[in-house]
Parts: C-alpha cells; sequence; structure tokens
C-alpha cells in the first residue's frame, strides 16, 4: 500500500475539521517542508511497506504544536477522534483499519507545547 | 475413585506441560537471540548506510559512528516462573554501550540525541529550532517484523 493512498484522504479529513482548524488553521503539512509555525500540525511517514509484504501498513508520526497544553491535547484528541476512533472505514477508496500506536506529550520548549500520535494504516483484506 | 482418577491425570498433565515449556524454553533461548540479533543489525544498518543530508522521515544521516556502534543487544534471559524468554535491543544494550561513553565525552546525551533522531522535536541554543523526526528503531521493527515472528514461530 503507498502511503499516499491512505495520507490524502487522512489529511483531507484532518484540513476539513473545523474544530482542528479552529487551533492550528491551515498550518497543515509535511514535516521539513515548510518553515516552522506555532500553531501547527506536521505529519511524518514514519513506515511504508511495499504491497507484497504481509504486513502491510502505513506508519504516519502527527505532531502537534500549540503555546497551550490545553489545545494541544485538545487537538491531539481530535485527530485521534478523526482518524482512528473506529474499527474498520472507508478512506479514499480503501477499505482501512487505523491503530493508535502511540500517543505522547513532549517537553515545552519554548513555550511551544507539544504532542504526537502514531496512527498505523492497514487495508483490510478479504479472506 | 473417580476424584483420584482425575487429580492423577491433571499432575500428569502439569508434568507434561512443564516438561513442554522446559523444552520450548531451551530451544526458544535461541530462537529470541537471533530474532533480538535480526532487529539489532537492521537498526545498525538504517544507522550507519546514509551520508549527506537526510530527509525528514528518513533515517538520520551518518554523522556520529557511536550512534550506529551503540546499538546493541542482550543475550536471552530465561525466567521459568513466568514462563518468558527476554532479549533488550537498542541504544546502550550489550556490546552498545561501549560506543557511547564517546558520545558522553563530547558532553551529549546519546539517549536524548536518539530519542530526538527517533521522534524529532524542538532544540537549538534558543529551543526554538524544529528537527523533524528521523526515524530508525521504528522502520527496523517494521521491516523484520515478518522475519523475527517466523524465527519465533515453532516448527
Amino acid at each position: 500500500m503507498t502511503h499516499d493512498l491512505v495520507l490524502t484522504p487522512a489529511l483531507a479529513r484532518l484540513v476539513a475539521d473545523p474544530a482542528l482548524a479552529a487551533i492550528v488553521g491551515t498550518a497543515i503539512y509535511e514535516s521539513g517542508e515548510r518553515t516552522f509555525v506555532v500553531p501547527s500540525l506536521e505529519w511524518t511517514l514514519i513506515v511504508e511497506t511495499p504491497e507484497a509484504e504481509i504486513y502491510d501498513r502505513v506508519q504516519v508520526q502527527f505532531d502537534v504544536f500549540t503555546r497551550s497544553k490545553d489545545t494541544m491535547l485538545a487537538a491531539l484528541r481530535r485527530i485521534d477522534r478523526l482518524l482512528v476512533h473506529r474499527v474498520q472505514w472507508t478512506l479514499g477508496t480503501l477499505q482501512i483499519r487505523s491503530l493508535k500506536l502511540d500517543i505522547r506529550t513532549n517537553p515545552t520548549e519554548g513555550g511551544v507545547h507539544s504532542g504526537s500520535i502514531d496512527v498505523e494504516f492497514k487495508p483490510v483484506r478479504e479472506r | 475413585m473417580s476424584m483420584i482418577e482425575i487429580r492423577g491425570r491433571t499432575d500428569g498433565l502439569e508434568e507434561m506441560a512443564k516438561e513442554l515449556l522446559e523444552e520450548v524454553l531451551v530451544s526458544g533461548e535461541k530462537q529470541v537471540g537471533e530474532a533480538a540479533a535480526v532487529l539489532g543489525k537492521e537498526m545498525k544498518r538504517l544507522l550507519s548506510s546514509r551520508r549527506g543530508p537526510s530527509r525528514p522521515g528518513e533515517p538520520p544521516a551518518r554523522e556520529a559512528d557511536w550512534l550506529w556502534k551503540g546499538i546493541g543487544w542482550t543475550r536471552p534471559k530465561v525466567n521459568r516462573q513466568k514462563g518468558e524468554i527476554t532479549s533488550s535491543v537498542g541504544l546502550g544494550f550489550g556490546r552498545g554501550y561501549r560506543a557511547l561513553e564517546k558520545a558522553k565525552a563530547a558532553g551529549v546525551n546519546p539517549f536524548e540525541y536518539a530519542w530526538l533522531q527517533e521522534y524529532g522535536g524542538i532544540s537549538g541554543k534558543t529551543r526554538s529550532t524544529r528537527l523533524p523526526p528521523r526515524p530508525w528503531a521504528r522502520p527496523a521493527e517494521a521491516r523484520v517484523e515478518s522475519e523475527v515472528v517466523q524465527i519465533l514461530t515453532i516448527h
């Protein structure tokens, strides 16, 4: 499974969400692709396995940066709800199972609160 | 009478289970050691292969030799009471600890550095520089997962 098959519709879901937009605005981008701003939501592709693999999956790390802890936590919860809180769902053209691998808050640096959520997307295969 | 017969059979199964567990632990020790080595070598490979600048999401470039040399794994440890065999893999385990002395001598906390590479963060003198993730541990786990499962499967 190539990452754009799941990332494009997953990101569209995040961008279209008013609650998330109220926190990070339009600053949703791939890490390293833009100048770092606060608030923002960055994503990084961590793992992408070839489709032929038995353990076919895409793992993505989402990082939220805000000026307050409450909004950072609210954004993480929102991402969790939008991308993970369902057993099986249609994402773009694929039937997907998504799994929250990890969620963590990071040390506050320079007044910036940050937290991360790692999500794994797996295609559902018919037996 | 039937109670006694049943108990006797249960004892027999327990003995069989103990013997079976012992067999599994003996063969499993080798398998766990092999699986740990596979994962450790993949981590080392990811950390040592790239030269020059690395993009976010890619393993870090080979700047510091101590980072990949610092990856190691412990010998399998058997806990008969729990029926567990464990081997730890990662920075500073096994022979890896020796390499970390170089980092410490240079004033670098190797564990903080490795964590920052894996997950990214905010760093720099003014604490305002964004360092994107350059993961090496999670991709290594994913790459060897099927091989490790195969090694650990009892045939």
